[in-house]
């Protein structure tokens, strides 16, 4: 009995060593959340710099209870729980921060109405968007960089929705299409994002759409390679000829398998490159510290959970799978990854499957420490 | 629905001091556990085998209260039957009693001398008294007809008792008049779904009718017979009554949802819940005009009881519970004469099977 108290708290002792300080790694290293009620799961995750990260999700959702809006910051040091004066039950789905005094999170309650949420570097407080009392409007994906911010989804009819911060609070965009849905946001500049999500068809399923705004207008790009049920999660442009997108594929049925999907538009024509994964989608594309695009995270098919995270890493011409840490008695669910600006360092957060329920799981690869040349 | 949402999450900050507070009185050895801010506080048992969990409770006074749990298995229809006793002080397994094939499915108590327990041993339907420290069992006449689909449900009063059983086609009512027990027809086509005792001649039984017209049912005991009081406006049908005065009766209801209804001495009126609900387990009163229900909690880590007193409602959350993803409770009783309450519940660790937890609010 001593000899496993020794070695429980040995284990114990080495995960808050690399928790305290990620060693420099070129495997994805288990960072330690920081104390949560059961049962959590985080879902979306960004970067400031080596000191400052936020990973957002829900906490104590139990077996017949909705869970709480969860936010947990990095210090440089350890995740630890933010402390938060929302009103409501529900989750957190995206986070992104531009400045130690500018953040944003959005999120959805248990009556499904849409939250969106300001770090104004004390506090998180709710801000309101032109349509939020509508109702089936869903909000997906908020991005912030060089001083704009967007936040993308559908409304509650069925149309792309693009939501833009300015001076007088958040703007929707004109429609990018008619109907369908938004889910990836990459912001270049004010005359420079790009957007992806699915075109819903008529007589149902979707295809995907990848679509760019130079300020003024959007401009659609042609339909990527699609199936049924297409969705491009995220995209990931470096130049108007270099654009990757990333999601998943569905047949019909209710337990058809979730494929991965990954395209590439050279500015004439798309491509699809095989993705070294059989099931699940891909969710999120970030780049390393050069602008280029770097790691692919994957939300796994549920009913082909795999043990381990898988990535996509990306050397400059081809993608290929690395697998996160194998940690005993769980499966992957989901991982969303952020680059750590100013390093070579990637952060990944997202749940685990354990038997009883979920629990959250960072992970990190590269140096904190170290800038890159 | 912003107005309840709002307090419940006002609650849990709240909690979250309490909670605190219960971490630090619980370190030290044999304090009583603080009451946290909603006054429902954890009250410890002797563990049980898990799965299990507290299925009834009853107290016949501040010495005296009863509890029928289950171990080696907590879902429905599993598990071995135990029995919890309060003493005054300290909650202890009583052993012998359910005996071995013996099934508990309601409990009662008006006092310590009018408590009762109403189930199965073997094929009979019994019920049991509790006499000289023991459940000294009764044998229930005229058992024809007598099956129990979902609501098994059983009254005590001073002097008096009623259980009463019910089928697709019919309900058998026993009646305890102190001396014996009997059958008592049931005057109109009624499933009998709750039974409530004031007195020995003031009781209720509540349903639905089965004449296809979807209407809930309430019947009255005068002491001498039982007659049909009107629920229109009640649709459904009613679950569970308590009678708090002759002027005073508080039922909960259940059609698409469920309801809170309310007797005044001369009509039904229906009081919707202040949140929408899977569940209503369980009903009791203060002994007069607060009534709380123990509901489907929307907290993993703590029960939710519903009160309702002067026309308004107030969410009130049990003990904070750490790493607990639910909270069940199944039954709550009044201490006779106070405004103290047990409840039976069960609760489940993450990644631990269920467990027994008994509350209690001063």
């Amino acid at each position: 009995m001593m000899r496993r108290l020794l070695v429980a708290g040995a284990l114990a002792l080495g995960l808050v060593v690399s928790a305290a300080a990620p060693a420099t790694a070129a495997d994805w290293q288990v960072v330690q959340p920081g104390k949560t009620r059961p049962i959590t799961r985080l879902i979306g995750v960004t970067a400031l710099n080596a000191t400052s990260a936020w990973a957002v999700g829900e906490e104590a959702v139990g077996l017949s209870a909705p869970g709480f809006p969860l936010i947990m910051r990095w210090d440089g040091t350890q995740w630890t729980k933010v402390t938060t004066s929302l009103r409501w039950q529900g989750r957190l789905t995206s986070v992104s921060v531009e400045s130690a005094r500018q953040a944003w999170a959005i999120g959805q309650d248990t009556g499904l109405n849409q939250h969106v949420l300001r770090w104004n570097g004390k506090a998180w407080r709710e801000v309101a968007f032109p349509g939020q009392d509508e109702s089936g409007v869903q909000l997906s994906r908020v991005r912030s960089a060089g001083g704009e911010t967007w936040i993308v989804g559908a409304t509650g009819t069925g149309v792309p929705l693009a939501l833009r911060w300015t001076s007088g609070g958040f703007v929707r965009l004109p429609d990018v299409i008619a109907t369908g849905g938004l889910s990836g946001v990459q912001i270049r500049g004010v005359s420079d994002v790009w957007v992806s999500g699915f075109t819903a068809r008529v007589g149902g399923g979707s295809i995907g759409l990848v679509a760019h705004w130079d300020g003024t207008a959007w401009q659609v790009l042609p339909t990527p390679p699609s199936c049924i049920f297409t969705g491009v999660s995220d995209v990931f442009a470096t130049t108007a000829s270099d654009v990757w997108g990333g999601g998943g594929c569905r047949g019909v049925g209710t337990i058809s398998p979730v494929n991965p999907l990954l395209v590439h538009w050279d500015g004439t024509a798309w491509t699809q490159p095989t993705v070294p994964i059989q099931f699940g989608s891909l969710n999120t594309i970030a780049p390393d510290d050069q602008g280029r695009p770097r790691w692919i995270s994957h939300t796994a098919f549920n009913l082909v959970p795999p043990a381990q995270a898988q990535y996509l890493s990306y050397d400059g011409q081809a993608w290929t799978l690395v697998p996160g840490p194998a940690v005993a008695g769980q499966s992957l669910e989901t991982m969303q990854v952020a680059h750590v600006p100013g390093t070579d360092a990637t952060w990944a957060v997202g749940s685990a499957a354990v038997s009883g329920g979920s629990v959250p799981r960072i992970e990190l690869i590269g140096s904190l420490a170290a800038p890159t040349g | 629905m912003p107005r309840p949402r709002n307090r419940g999450a006002h609650r849990y900050l709240l909690g979250l001091l309490t909670g605190a507070a219960l971490v630090v009185t619980g370190l030290a050895a044999g304090a009583t556990p603080a009451y946290g801010a909603s006054g429902w506080r954890d009250v410890a048992i002797p563990a049980p085998q898990p799965p299990a969990t507290v299925d009834y409770v009853a107290a016949g006074d501040a010495r005296n209260a009863w509890a029928i749990g289950r171990e080696n298995g907590a879902d429905p229809g599993q598990g071995t039957p135990f029995q919890l006793r309060w003493d005054g002080t300290a909650w202890r397994r009583e052993p012998g009693f359910p005996a071995a094939g013996e099934f508990v499915g309601a409990m009662s108590a008006a006092s310590a001398r009018d408590a009762w327990a109403f189930g199965s041993s073997g094929s009979q339907w019994y019920a049991w008294h509790w006499e000289n420290d023991a459940w000294k069992p009764y044998l229930l006449p005229d058992q024809e007809g007598a099956d129990v689909l979902v609501y098994q449900p059983l009254a005590a009063a001073r002097g008096g008792a009623w259980a009463a059983s019910e089928s697709f086609l019919t309900s058998v009512l026993w009646h305890w008049d102190g001396r014996a027990w009997a059958r008592q027809e049931v005057p109109a086509d009624v499933a009998v779904f709750g039974l409530g005792a004031r007195t020995a001649s003031d009781a209720w039984a509540v349903g639905y009718s089965r004449d296809g017209s979807n209407a809930a049912a309430a019947m009255h005991w005068d002491g001498h017979a039982w007659n049909v009081v009107d629920t229109s406006g009640l649709t459904g049908a009613l679950i569970r009554v308590r009678p708090v005065s002759a002027t005073s009766v508080y039922a909960v209801g259940s059609d698409n949802g469920f309801y809170l209804a309310h007797w005044n001495g001369t009509a039904w009126t229906r009081v919707p819940l202040p949140i929408t609900t899977n569940v209503v387990n369980a009903i009791a009163t203060n002994g007069g005009d607060r009534v709380w229900l123990a509901v489907q909690s929307d907290h993993a880590f703590q029960s939710l009881y519903l009160r309702y007193a002067k026309g308004r409602w107030a969410k009130v959350y049990g003990p904070e519970r750490t790493d607990v993803v639910e909270v069940k409770v199944n039954d709550i009783a009044r201490v006779p004469g106070t405004s103290t309450l047990w409840s039976a519940a069960s609760a489940v660790v993450f990644q631990n099977p269920r467990t027994a937890i008994i509350e209690e609010r001063r």
